[in-house]
């Protein structure tokens, strides 16, 4: 899971693949070493864990819930939790930045189930403002800026399991497998949930695929 | 969407570069799509905010780090633990010092903790050492008894929160509460005729019987089965009371009493063979009735299951397939007999002066001899 501080990754030649993912986070030392201290008791590693991955975790939340208060009520809540639970924690085929996403999951499905709050995302600050893509062209920043923000207000009327493969897949950069973990759901399951999803999701914006 | 486009399509945004002609339109146009999701820069967390939580989870993160050793005393607790194995002496002693030292800090904060949560072993441990403290048996019943309803609570919560595995810890340590509350109270009528405390627990089991009723709907999986078990011991409770005021249900109270030898304060777990009529039935009744056991499956706790027992009717000449406890009676009514079969075994702690009446840890002298205790335990 890439954390807010990596670059955002090189676009492949081909331009309908995504960004490359960093390296699964487990695999950094870094990570693993503030991992153990954390479960030995060090607040001051649990901090550095919380440094890296915060940004990640609120962007979910605030993606699911659509409010900036609650979605920090939410990130503060899944930070105890996992402070609480974090000798429980294994290396096992899910990283530390997953598993803080699936607590994430877990705790925005509480919410909406006790606040029958529904998704109801603030468009306008959930993404970032035109030129903030990777894009060079000015021109082609603020087209792009505006099919994001179409394609952005799209995902805020799918609900369930394709909004949340959705975040998961491409907000997130969860890959197949991590998702999988995250959801419960194996690999085949995720590439069709993922596959049915975008075809959901381009129903609501089909006139702007031909501008990319 | 056929499997070759779902499978092309992941292909496509993992960056393949081994796809060629396999990609339709249709997937490149969702490949965009997801580029587009995926480049959007999302908008991060305030600045105070985060500096306000990180300060927060540090000061969280000291606090938790400053119960080592209860912590260390529970560790291996995992999502199916049915057994508590530890030494009843180190846990008195640690946990009552934690009481006697904490100025009440710890055991508040823990008095709050649900299974999975860092506190609550040490929640449990302050609980037993409150309960070996307890002389009386009625006492030490209902407090047992209080201690299974607080684990009903517990799991009613995990349940509420979807932590099955944490609702079906509780429900297993509830089971155990109940068994023993419920021998303590039973043996307080058939030593002394207290018949207040046979109505306490007929009472309990009512209520406690319809919360967990209430909460099947919640569970699923282990946190189901632990339900089970819970529901068999109040099954076994209810016929051992009918059994003791002489309304047996397996022999109608055609004779009252018990045999002798037959404890009738021992209430078995569930994957072990229960006798739900130890009545004496006379010279021609070597058979002691139906025997109840659990057919044999799954165990939570790893604890070797009771092989099938066929029901016997009560007039067969067959001898029993369970023998009776072997154990008499001690002349001392006072003595509990040790049961190697309950789990865990009976608390003692260490060093306490003698006691004239039941009483809590707050006795200065008690404290003091408690905090002894840790000393010894934990220094070397």
């Amino acid at each position: 899971m890439r954390t807010s501080s990596e670059p955002a990754g090189t676009v492949a030649a081909s331009a309908a693949s995504l960004p490359s993912p960093a390296p699964a986070s487990a695999a950094d030392p870094d990570v693993v070493e503030q991992v153990q201290a954390a479960q030995e008791g060090s607040a001051q590693a649990f901090a550095l864990l919380y440094d890296r991955y915060v940004d990640q975790v609120f962007s979910y939340v605030y993606h699911r819930v659509g409010h900036r208060q609650t979605a920090e009520d939410l990130v503060g809540d899944v930070f105890l939790r996992a402070l609480r639970r974090i000798t429980s924690f294994k290396w096992q085929g899910v990283d530390f930045g997953a598993w803080l996403i699936t607590i994430a999951r877990n705790r925005v499905h509480d919410h909406f189930k006790s606040a029958r709050f529904r998704l109801e995302a603030t468009v306008e600050e959930v993404f970032d403002t035109p030129g903030s893509s990777t894009a060079d062209d000015p021109e082609e920043a603020a087209i792009h800026g505006d099919l994001a923000r179409q394609v952005h207000e799209a995902l805020s009327q799918l609900k369930g399991e394709q909004a949340e493969v959705l975040y998961l897949r491409f907000i997130q950069h969860l890959n197949v497998a991590e998702t999988g973990a995250v959801m419960g759901k194996s690999d085949g399951a995720v590439k069709a949930l993922q596959y049915r999803a975008l075809k959901s999701l381009a129903k609501h914006v089909p006139q702007e695929l031909g501008k990319l | 969407m056929t499997p070759t486009d779902v499978d092309a399509l992941a292909r496509l945004l993992d960056g393949d570069p081994t796809l060629n002609g396999e990609v339709t339109e249709e997937s490149r146009a969702l490949g965009r799509l997801a580029h587009v999701l995926a480049t959007a820069k999302p908008v991060p967390a305030r600045p105070e905010f985060k500096a306000a939580l990180r300060a927060k989870l540090v000061d969280a993160a000291r606090e938790q780090a400053r119960v080592p050793a209860l912590t260390r005393m529970r560790t291996g607790i995992g999502a199916s633990t049915a057994r508590w194995r530890y030494s009843t002496r180190a846990a008195a002693a640690t946990g009552a010092a934690a009481l006697a030292l904490s100025s009440g800090g710890l055991a508040v904060a823990a008095d709050r903790a649900l299974p999975s949560d860092v506190l609550y072993p040490a929640k449990l441990v302050i609980e037993d050492v409150r309960i070996a403290l307890v002389r009386d048996d009625v006492s030490r019943g209902a407090a047992h008894l209080a201690q299974a309803s607080t684990r009903i609570s517990e799991a009613e919560a995990a349940a509420g929160d979807g932590n099955q595995a944490g609702a079906a810890v509780a429900l297993l340590k509830a089971d155990e509460a109940l068994r023993t509350g419920a021998g303590e109270l039973l043996r307080a009528y058939t030593q002394r005729g207290d018949a207040s405390s046979v109505e306490r627990l007929a009472d309990f089991t009512d209520q406690q019987r319809a919360r967990l009723a209430r909460l099947d709907d919640l569970l699923a999986g282990e946190a189901a089965e632990a339900a089970r078990i819970l529901r068999v011991a109040f099954e076994r409770i209810e016929a051992r009371m009918m059994s003791v005021v002489g309304a047996c249900e397996g022999c109608e109270g055609a004779t009252p009493e018990p045999r002798p030898g037959a404890d009738l304060a021992d209430i078995p777990p569930a994957h072990e063979a229960f006798e739900e009529c130890p009545c004496d039935l006379g010279p021609s009744g070597g058979d002691a009735g139906t025997v109840d056991a659990e057919p044999p499956g799954p165990s939570l706790d790893g604890a070797p299951e009771a092989p099938p027992v066929q029901d016997m009717p009560p007039a067969a000449t067959d001898t029993p397939s369970v023998q009776p406890p072997a154990e008499a009676p001690t002349d001392d009514p006072g003595v509990p007999q040790p049961d190697p079969n309950h789990e865990p075994p009976p608390l003692t702690v260490p060093d306490l002066p003698s006691v004239a009446e039941p009483r809590r840890s707050s006795d200065s002298g008690v404290v003091d001899a408690i905090v002894r205790g840790v000393l010894h335990v934990l220094l070397p």
